[in-house]
């Protein structure tokens, strides 16, 4: 037993020795695969957590209740503005009424009283647990950095409180004479710590930053609120800020008076819609549940979620690519190398043991160095949107995930020792060490016709169709490629394609997270496309080192140079065009199936070219790498090395 | 160029040296080599396992270079060569036979010996008329559409005969090509140097069995990676082959 372990000990480090490059390659194939998955792992997890997390970090509310101001302005408000275009309202499905109105002058003045003495009846009602509030709410014009806006001013104490707490990301909490400016609402407007607001004429600084789980973030704060609707003057984008309780009050107007909000907890969050249902008599109070909120933002994150969908699928291809390249490159020199082992009367268990073992240790050192870059990696793309508390609380790498990625890693390293075993188990021992090149029964048209090519594309012709699986990795690993930069290219000239902004007197944002999904495509771009290039060096290689022999002799036999590079690019160009032609359409159609069928945006046919092109060109010149290599040396190492 | 002299041999060799290693690890697998052969003379060396057989055959071959000494081959300085050079040598002017084939796997018979050709520059169509003559000459045309796999040991070195006359070489060189063959199939490869040797190739033939040798017009025996003996045998091979083996050999 102990004599077999040494056994298989001293083969795997003769292996690993002879074959550095080999186990270089390995490793970082695999780590580029980890990090790929760790990467997809963490976009995954990425839309769902952050809710939950602001949530619980913020004593989140299950109900927020506002009162509404009845007026005959309210039901026309969606016709004199674009309401119909509105961001995701998820006020009107649960309680049946159509949000807080604020409107002309006339209305709302109505009795306060009243109005307490209903928020004042829930706070008591059965299945509240906990509340805050009310808070006096006012919506006054704010003006900052040239841009003009309606805020949802929202009176606090400097105090924390039990239920919906805001969470801090910048600065402090309120201050007397400062405010706080939610967080999305903040980056919108480019607001930081130290600024200075307007509210209805007056100055005030900003003290701080905050996230809420209470409301969603801007610009769908407070839906469907309208402004003197008399001069058309309207404003949907509503952002939340928080100030002290006399200042809340002070920025109320006779035309838009104060209102209320009132967050109540209840001893099962799932009640709340039955409660709202119990609760919302006619539609003097506007309720929101926990689940409206966490609906708006989920919608509001679409466009930002599309771009992670399609990164991660992306992502997922290329690390089933990367995998194909690993178990499948190279198979027929392992296969030789288990047929050797066995010539010299090895058992077949003790050769699997051996390669499973050299397969195990690169595979494993190289899931520990894809994880450890992923985890540095993550955070820059799985940051979630700007509303949301996101990686302060959640790690974007669960142990969980950890585990699956450490596992799949075995399973790779099982695999690419398997299979060659079988393969060599299978067949006679002659045969594994010859491991012969496939003979097509016909001779393929295509060989017929290139009998008038040029030599060196004749020469990578006959090499490239004698090893159909290797040609389907190269095509199948450039495919993904191309589809991953077509597919990132569309995203892009999408992106660049928005609507502009219209005119009007409030500034609405088209797309708040434009900004967000932009800096997202930028660092999953920059790691699809390197993640590429990794697997298109890994495949080159593997190609070219298959092909050492052939050339070798090719050298031996007075090719040159040029000739024998020439040669493998040819060898490897030949399935990389059609995965290149074939990549432009698959990208297309990710993006359009990503965006449920939404327009896709077809990037520019010369950036389409460029691309197609570049990968071509990098392919090529990737190859002669290693026949430039190789010509340094003498013939006689290639055909040597093969034999010894 | 002294070519022109009609007695200067195809290939010299002036002290030729090739070593390996360096201090105490230092082999010298070739020393200090004189070697003339004319054109259309048929050399065989033998000599123990590792004694620079093999090395020698690849300086004359411009497979590797020398570390010291001249060589010529049809009245140009070898070892001067560029890397070009040097391949334009391996591609027009030399055939190599190895004792492993080095068939290319991927590529058929036909196909192997078309490979020099094509290296050569020559159309896609002249290579493959003048490879189906060459399969035809080793006795292999049926077999052109296989792959080296698919072929016998004797079949593969036929097949790499073949591929080295592909380009009208001036000089064959064949390293222990008889190596990896049984006897039938080592018959067969006799009778085909024989023929070539007849038709007036230079052949150099490292070899270990007696018969090979005794076929050619001079031999040569090496040690330590020096010549330490050297046999003219007379009258050439054609008689001795026939009387050997109790063939009729057909040319
Ligand atoms: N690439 C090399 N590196 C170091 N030593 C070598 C190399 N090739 C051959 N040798 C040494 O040179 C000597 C001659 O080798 P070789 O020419 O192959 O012998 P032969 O063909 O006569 O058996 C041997 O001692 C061998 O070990
Ligand atoms: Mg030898």
């Amino acid at each position: 037993m102990l004599g077999r372990t040494l056994l298989v000990l001293r083969l795997v480090a003769a292996s690993l020795r002879r074959r550095p490059v080999e186990a270089v390659v390995t490793v970082v194939a695999i780590a580029a695969t980890t990090t790929t998955l760790t990467l997809g792992l963490a976009l995954h997890g990425v839309t769902d957590h952050p809710y939950e997390t602001t949530r619980a970090m913020t004593s989140g509310p299950d109900i927020v209740v506002m009162p509404t101001t009845a007026s005959p302005a309210s039901g026309s408000s969606g016709s004199s503005g674009p309401s119909g275009s509105s961001g995701p309202s998820g006020s009107s499905g649960s309680s049946g009424s159509s949000g807080p109105t604020i409107s002309g002058p006339g209305t709302g003045s109505g009795s306060h009283v009243n109005l307490l003495a209903s928020l004042d009846g829930l706070i008591h009602a059965p299945g509240v647990v906990a509340h805050s509030g009310p808070y006096p709410v006012s919506y006054p014009t704010m003006r900052v950095n040239g841009s003009k806006v309606l805020a949802v001013a929202e009176g606090r104490t400097t105090r924390g409180a039990k239920v919906d707490q805001p969470y801090v990301t910048a600065g402090t909490w309120v201050r007397a004479g400062g405010v706080v400016i939610e967080r999305s609402f903040a980056e919108e407007l480019n607001i930081g710590v130290g600024d200075r607001v307007t509210l209805d004429g007056r100055s005030f600084p900003v003290v701080g930053i905050a996230v809420t789980a209470a409301v969603p973030p801007y610009p769908y704060t407070v839906t469907g609120v309208a402004i003197d609707n008399l001069n058309n003057v309207w404003s949907q984008a509503t952002g939340l800020i928080w100030t002290t309780k006399p200042i809340a009050r002070s920025l109320a107007t006779s035309s838009v008076p104060l209102s209320y909000m009132l967050n109540l907890k209840l001893a099962n969050p799932q009640h709340a819609s039955a409660f709202i249902a119990a609760h919302s008599d006619g539609n003097s109070l506007y309720f929101e549940s926990w689940q409206d909120v966490r609906r708006v933002e989920s919608q509001q994150m679409l466009p930002f979620q599309r771009g992670l969908l399609i990164g991660s699928a992306l992502l997922d291809l290329l690390a089933i690519a990367s995998l194909a390249v690993i178990v499948g490159g190279r198979l027929a020199e392992r296969t030789r190398r288990v047929g050797l082992l066995k010539a010299v009367g090895a058992t077949p268990r003790l050769v699997a043991g051996a390669l499973l073992f050299e397969y195990l240790t690169l595979a494993l050192l190289g899931a520990a160095l894809g994880l450890l870059v992923g985890w540095l990696v993550a955070p820059l793309i799985a940051n979630p949107g700007a509303g949301l508390v996101g990686s302060v609380g959640a790690p974007p790498v669960t142990l969980s995930d950890v585990g699956w990625i450490v596992g799949l890693a075995i399973a790779v390293a099982g695999l690419a020792a398997w299979i060659p075993s079988v393969r060599a188990a299978r067949t006679s021992t002659t045969s594994a060490l010859a491991d012969s090149a496939r003979i097509p029964k016909r001779r393929p048209l295509l060989i017929e016709a290139a009998s008038h090519l040029p030599m060196q594309l004749l020469l990578g012709l006959r090499l490239a169709a004698r090893r159909p699986r290797r040609m389907v990795l190269t095509l199948v690993s450039v495919t993904i490629t191309m589809t991953t930069i077509v597919a990132v290219l569309a995203i892009h000239a999408h992106e660049s394609q928005a609507a502009p902004i219209p005119a009007s007197v409030f500034a609405i944002p088209v797309n708040p997270n434009t900004r967000n999904t932009d800096a997202v495509l930028l660092v999953l771009t920059v790691v699809l496309v390197f993640l590429s290039i990794v697997n298109a060096v890994v495949i080159t290689w593997a190609t070219s080192v298959d092909s050492r022999q052939p050339l070798g002799i090719a050298r031996a036999l007075g090719a040159t140079t040029r000739q024998v590079s020439a040669g493998l690019s040819t060898a490897l160009l030949i399935p990389s065009l059609p995965g290149v032609i074939a990549g432009i359409p698959l990208g297309l159609l990710l993006v359009k199936a990503a965006g449920h069928g939404s327009n896709v945006t077809v990037p520019s046919a010369l950036w389409l070219a460029a691309v197609s092109v570049g990968i071509l060109l990098a392919i090529g010149g990737l190859s002669s790498i290693p026949a430039r290599i190789q010509a340094r040396r003498s013939p006689l190492d290639a055909l040597q090395s093969e034999f010894t | 160029m002294n070519s022109n002299g009609a007695d200067f041999p195809l290939v010299r060799a002036r002290g030729l040296r090739k070593e390996y290693g360096s201090g105490e690890g230092l082999v010298r697998a070739v020393d200090e080599i004189d070697l003339d052969v004319a054109t259309g003379e048929a050399v065989a060396i033998m000599g123990p396992s590792g004694c620079g057989k093999s090395t020698l055959l690849h300086l004359l071959g411009g497979l590797d270079r020398p570390t010291a000494g001249e060589l010529w081959l049809a009245g140009r300085r070898v070892e001067k060569l560029s890397e070009r050079g040097l391949a334009q040598l391996r591609r027009l002017d030399v055939g190599f036979v190895f004792q492993a084939f080095h068939l290319i796997d991927e590529l058929t018979a036909q196909e192997n010996v078309e490979l020099p050709a094509l290296l050569a520059g020559r159309s896609p169509r002249q290579a493959r008329r003048s490879a189906r003559e060459l399969l035809e000459q080793v006795g292999l045309a049926d077999r052109a559409d296989h792959l080296p796999s698919a072929l016998s040991g004797g079949q593969r070195q036929r097949v790499a005969v073949a591929r080295a006359l592909a380009n009208e070489p001036k000089l064959v060189l064949a390293d222990e090509p008889t190596g990896n063959l049984d006897s039938a199939a080592t018959l067969e490869l006799l009778r085909l140097f024989d023929a070539l040797h007849a038709a007036g190739l230079t052949l150099v033939v490292v070899t270990h069995d007696e018969r090979i040798a005794a076929t050619a017009d001079r031999m040569i025996s090496m040690r330590d990676g020096a010549f330490v003996d050297e046999t003219r045998l007379v009258g050439g091979s054609r008689g001795q082959l026939g009387s050997l083996f109790g063939v009729e050999l057909e040319v």
